[in-house]
């Protein structure tokens, strides 16, 4: 993938979905914390009722965590941590093939061309850690 | 050929990567060529360990590591190279002063003073410290007109202040902070001051004695040098009262199976094999230093960041933190509506390497109220044209992410 490639990718996912995050709204009770010591990101995901989050962090992570939360929507805990360990395995191996969102194949191909795992699985580890360990 | 296109040409990384634009001079800097001779020349035909071989090989590695205390000494202007111990960085070498010598010294309700502008560096070491040992640290904080005052440390300091430690120049946001004057007020009470001046040493001249402060560090990879070496400057006073972290062979006076005794600092930081390659190094960036125009040096950094600060005019999206002296060569800045990773992130795909976060100074930015950065930092190699391209990527970034 070439520049001009990661550039639209920007401007047509990450760029818009980052400047109106879905679901990007402070809420009481209880939260899980995603943050990245190494950079600084650092988003609240609110588990009570429907999941929201909350937090400052790059475009990329932003994004990335506005689609967790389109895909938690509506989900009970199990599928939530199906769905959440099928785009962790996704975005590891480089691999979308297993997924059915053409946002989230988007986010498999920006970590192959810029790397920046870290930054796409942020919210999305916090919140299968969360699901594994309560 | 101006100075900034000679010393350039004395960086050989940028025959390797012409189209680098590298500002990232705070974290660290580039390396001088004739540091590079300096530590290859050890590895093919210098190589021994040193003290302890009774061979011409080894006297001469001895002596050459030994003279660079001296070399360093009067790079300072401290008394002697007894003063000048050798450290990985200037991190560790604030960890020795602050296990080393304040811990033991440090009691319940006693207080260490630091300045809000430290890296973490110089505020972890004496948060710990305090923690273990009940006392307060203390936070001199930026006055109205964004400095720090010495007249606000006087406040701070009283008869229960142990320690002061403040940086010469904030690695955050590119603030010349008044050394001098800091440590004056400092003196008055008999208190005794650590200077950390990672940021300063390469371009700003140290005179240890003039400023009057106690211990200074600093480290190698931030004036030319290699990565893994540093400085701790300990005055006459407090010379006889650093104790080592670590300690080994090589350092000791006597050990017996009940009891040993250890050789005084500087010899004491000197446990095992020394990095006896990259003092050597850091001793070639030394030279570098001395023959360095540093006058002229510091003009054509304060050039380049008011062309930058002026130039960003033009971009209404771009909100500068107004706290930096154009001596620093430092400037924090913020793109409105975009995180400083993604524009450090799509200022290197114009490959130009600036750094974003929150650059090891969380308490600041908490202060500030801000979540990161970016950061540009300027040195001797780079160019004006390198600032023009730096603009318009800006600006082509501020157009692209509307």
């Amino acid at each position: 993938m070439n520049r001009e490639e990661i550039e639209r990718l920007y401007k047509e996912l990450i760029i818009p979905e980052s400047k109106a995050p879905y679901r990007f709204e402070k809420k009481d009770g209880t939260s899980v914390l995603a943050y990245n010591p190494v950079c600084g990101d650092k988003f609240k995901i609110f588990t009570d009722g429907e999941v929201h989050f909350h937090g400052h962090g790059c475009a990329l992570s932003k994004a990335s965590g506005s689609l967790l939360m389109k895909q938690l929507e509506q989900r009970h805990e199990g599928e939530a941590k199906e769905i959440i360990h099928q785009f962790v395995t996704a975005v590891k191996s480089g691999t979308a093939e297993s997924l059915n969102s053409d946002s989230l194949s988007t986010l498999v191909a920006l970590k192959n061309y810029d790397g920046r795992e870290d930054c796409i699985l942020l919210t999305w580890n916090a919140m299968l850690n969360y699901l594994e360990t309560k | 050929m101006g100075m900034n296109k000679i010393w350039r040409s004395r960086f050989p990384i940028f025959q390797h990567h012409p189209e680098l634009v590298y500002l990232d001079n705070a974290a660290t800097t580039q390396r001088v060529d004739s540091v590079i001779d300096a530590m290859q020349e050890f590895s093919i035909s210098e190589n021994a360990s040193i003290h302890r071989g009774i061979y011409n090989l080894s006297n001469a590695a001895t002596n050459r590591f030994e003279d660079t205390r001296h070399k360093i000494a009067k790079f300072l202007n401290a008394k002697s190279g007894e003063n000048i111990g050798f450290t990985k960085g200037s991190t560790e070498s604030i960890n020795v002063v602050a296990k080393g010598y304040l811990e033991s010294r440090l009691s319940k309700d006693d207080n260490v003073v630091v300045s809000i502008l430290e890296h973490h560096a110089n505020f972890l070491p004496w948060q710990d410290v305090c923690k273990k040992k009940g006392a307060e640290l203390r936070i001199l904080r930026l006055d109205g007109d964004g400095k720090l005052s010495p007249e606000s440390l006087a406040e701070l300091v009283d008869k229960r202040t142990r320690l002061v430690a403040v940086n010469h120049i904030s690695n955050a946001l590119g603030r010349i902070n008044p050394v001098t004057s800091l440590i004056a007020k400092c003196k008055k009470r008999n208190v005794p001051v650590l200077i950390d001046a990672a940021q300063s040493a390469a371009l700003h001249s140290i005179d240890v004695e003039k400023m009057g402060c106690d211990f200074l560090v600093f480290s190698g990879h931030k004036m030319f040098g290699p990565m893994g070496t540093g400085v701790l400057y300990v005055g006459d006073n407090y010379r006889e009262e650093v104790e080592p972290l670590v300690v080994g062979g090589g350092m000791i006076e006597s050990v017996s199976e009940s009891v040993s005794t250890y050789r005084p600092f500087p010899f004491n930081l000197d446990a095992g094999t020394p990095n006896v390659q990259g003092v050597l190094g850091l001793g070639a960036a030394v030279d570098f230093l001395t023959q360095l125009d540093k006058d002229a040096a510091r003009l054509h950094v304060a050039r380049l960041t008011s062309k930058f600060t002026q130039g960003v005019k033009s971009i209404a999206e771009i909100k500068l933190v107004p706290l930096f002296d154009e001596e620093s060569g430092i400037v924090s800045f913020n793109v409105n509506g975009i995180h400083a990773h993604d524009v450090a992130g799509f200022l290197n795909r114009d490959n130009i390497a600036i750094r974003a976060g929150m650059h090891c100074t969380q308490p600041l930015l908490d202060e500030l109220n801000l979540d990161a950065t970016a950061r540009v930092s300027f040195s001797i190699y780079n160019e004006e044209e390198e600032v023009d391209r730096l603009i318009s990527s800006l600006q082509k970034l501020v157009d692209f992410w509307k």
